[in-house]
């Protein structure tokens, strides 16, 4: 009984993972652009192959398809299907929430401007995620002076007209 | 000393202390974080740079290197949680004398040891850079192309049990630098057409996205520390407890060479270092039992080794353009976007610059030893601040520093993307550092290697027709394939005595 424990467990430490999958599929991309760089690599050039552009990428795409075979042998050997889960410890869904927000952000500061933008997006999201209004206010707000003195006061840097003022203005 | 006396100014302008201070800060702050660390404070800071002088970014950005060293031993300390990885080490003893109502001596000892390593790295790289600038200046193409190739090797290699991962992504890494117009050739590489990517992908945002926003993804979802149990007894370091640690100053200095040279080799990193000056001190000690149990010199030595890492680590980076892991290959980035390329030349073409820079580490160390002395009770403090606003306003610094390089939202694109690799690869535990040094190294070993192709005409053997490079490449060989050789000697002989007592 033991033994066989024993041998359920090595086996299930052998068992492919999500680390398998991701290095196969990091691995099968490699070999993908690999078959596809002379059609993605513009060789019009007079450079001989070896001075040329195609040389660098295709020994990188090589060695990058060449590291992954371990991890697909693993996966073809075992056969159990591919396992999606990244490390069993459920989907982050405050991380995915606060991402989704941010994919946004740099959206709002060319539509509203760099304050507004910033103010919203910290308002936001420390809502989402930390969930206590008026320290999540202070926050932003702290937050906004902040970033308005350190880009536009102290650093001086350039940020385009917010586009939605301009039309509305316009 | 002339040399030194020509960043002597430069390094005690008011820009260059005011960007020490603000770095040293940022450093201890995210240090202190466990969680966050120093590259996330360096990257962070990355784009406040672009509109600094050379020397004063590099010290804003030394600053946090070696601040989040000093930081990370308070909580490792206080809360048996380290702030950095190295720190871990400075626990073993350092938690057990914060059971028994001894943080200060246990603070002391670290902070001595940090200021000691640091100190004594500096030394080291002050007298070594130049001796290894001396050599490298007989290099040609096919040196520094061997060379880079057994720094990355070494960097890859030091994940042993994750070779093929480390492989892997150091492959994405010098793939995604190959994206965008070819410099020598102007021809357009795996651009798919799209107009925006013929610059290719900004080193910025990708190691913004990579850590800024993965890290802080991962540490929204994984939280760090609650505890309202800081003991401290004062507000700021005991300072006769710091005469007391000085008596360990045999540890302090042994273990600041230790530091140093593990710094100097790419891959291990100061976790290594750690553990190595730890393991030394206990074994040379006279009372070896009391460590692990609360003895201060095991504070003394894993913090001296792990501070003397920065200036270590700096030697090949400044001599021969190599970053031994991710902090420096940051560094190399900063100075290759202002137009300097390290090398053996360097020493001589910007003398004023690396100068300053000694002087620059140097002051840093002195400054992050007060800082974390006189405000010792602030900065523990900053340990109780929630992780979801510390990930919620990483993030948007970060994505505003990217749209501010260059006001291109396509760039917020790419390191919203790398975010995600990023905060899938460290919540696999991936060695992340290998895409990275793929990212930095990669326009430098292409160049590297056409050049040594074209001396070669085409002929890649050309480069085992040359002593120097023979002479790398046998080196590499050495330290990759000895240590699996004893290794299975090892395996081999626990094996057969094994087998003898059953």
């Amino acid at each position: 009984m033991t033994n066989r424990t024993d041998e359920d467990s090595a086996s299930a430490a052998e068992a492919p993972s999500g680390h398998e999958t991701l290095a196969a599929g990091i691995g099968m991309a490699a070999a993908v652009l690999l078959i596809l760089s002379p059609w993605l690599v513009d060789r019009s050039g007079p450079d001989p192959f070896y001075k040329g552009p195609l040389i660098f990428p295709m020994i990188v795409l090589a060695g990058t398809a060449l590291s992954a075979v371990p991890a697909i042998l693993r996966l073809l050997r075992h056969r159990v299907g591919l396992p999606f889960h990244v490390d069993g410890n459920g989907f982050p869904g405050r991380a995915a929430a606060l991402f989704v927000l941010m994919c946004l952000y740099p959206l709002g500061i060319s539509a509203i401007g760099l304050s507004a933008a910033t103010f919203l997006a910290v308002l936001i999201g420390l809502l989402m995620v930390y969930r206590r209004p008026w320290q999540s206010v202070a926050i932003a707000a702290i937050m906004t002076l902040t970033v308005h003195l350190a880009f536009k006061t102290f650093l001086d840097i350039w940020f385009p007209a917010p586009w939605l003022f301009e039309m509305i203005g316009a | 000393m002339e040399f030194l006396a020509q960043g002597f100014s430069q390094a005690f302008s008011f820009a260059n202390i005011a960007a020490l201070v603000i770095g040293t800060t940022v450093g201890i702050i995210v240090g202190v974080l466990p969680g966050l660390g120093p590259m996330v404070g360096m990257v962070v800071l990355l784009p406040f740079t672009f509109s600094l002088e050379p020397s004063v970014a590099l010290s804003l950005l030394l600053g946090v290197f070696c601040g989040g060293y000093f930081g990370g031993a308070v909580p490792a300390i206080l809360l048996r949680t380290p702030g950095v990885p190295s720190s871990i080490v400075t626990a073993f003893d350092g938690f057990p004398l914060t059971a028994r109502g001894e943080a200060q001596t246990a603070l002391s000892a670290a902070l001595v040891g940090s200021l000691g390593g640091g100190l004594v790295s500096i030394v080291i790289l002050i007298m070594l850079a130049p001796l290894l600038s001396h050599v490298a200046a007989s290099f040609g193409p096919p040196e520094y192309l061997v060379a880079a190739l057994f720094g990355v090797t070494l960097v890859v290699v030091s994940f042993r049990d994750q070779l093929s991962r480390g492989l892997l992504l150091l492959g994405v890494g010098l793939f995604l630098s190959t994206i965008g117009i070819d410099g020598p050739t102007l021809s357009a590489r795996f651009t798919f057409g799209f107009w925006p990517m013929q610059n290719g992908f900004d080193l910025v945002a990708l190691v913004l996205g990579i850590f800024g926003i993965g890290q802080s993804l991962l540490l929204l979802e994984q939280g760090i520390l609650k505890t309202n149990r800081l003991d401290l007894g004062r507000n700021t370091l005991d300072f006769s407890r710091i005469i007391g640690t000085l008596r360990y100053w045999r540890t302090l200095i042994r273990s600041g060479v230790l530091g140093t040279f593990i710094g100097l080799l790419p891959g291990p990193g100061s976790v290594l270092a750690s553990f190595i000056s730890y393991d030394v001190a206990k074994r040379r000690s006279s009372d070896p039992e009391s460590f692990g149990k609360g003895n201060p010199e095991g504070c003394v030595a894993s913090e001296a080794g792990n501070n003397a890492v920065p200036a270590g680590a700096l030697i090949p980076l400044l001599t021969l353009g190599i970053p031994g892991e991710a902090l420096s290959a940051v560094l190399l980035g900063i100075f290759t976007l202002n137009g300097i390329y390290p090398g053996p030349l360097l020493l001589i073409k910007e003398p004023e610059l690396i100068s300053t820079l000694y002087w620059s580490m140097l002051l840093i160390n002195v400054v992050a030893f007060a800082m974390l002395a006189l405000l010792l009770r602030p900065f523990a403090m900053i340990v109780k601040v929630p992780p979801a606003i510390l990930a919620v306003c990483v993030i948007a610094v970060s994505l505003i520093g990217i749209y501010a390089v260059n006001s291109r939202l396509f760039d917020c694109g790419v390191a919203l993307a790398a975010g995600v690799v990023g905060y899938v690869l460290l919540r696999l535990g991936w060695p992340v550092v290998a895409l990275i040094m793929g990212i930095v190294m990669g326009p430098i070993i292409e160049d590297r290697l056409r050049q040594t192709l074209s001396l070669g005409e085409g002929n890649p053997l050309f480069v085992f027709g040359r002593p120097v490079s023979l002479t790398i490449i046998a080196l590499g060989v050495a330290i990759i394939v000895l240590p699996m050789i004893i290794r299975k000697l090892r395996r081999d002989g626990a094996e057969d005595e094994g087998r003898a007592s059953s």
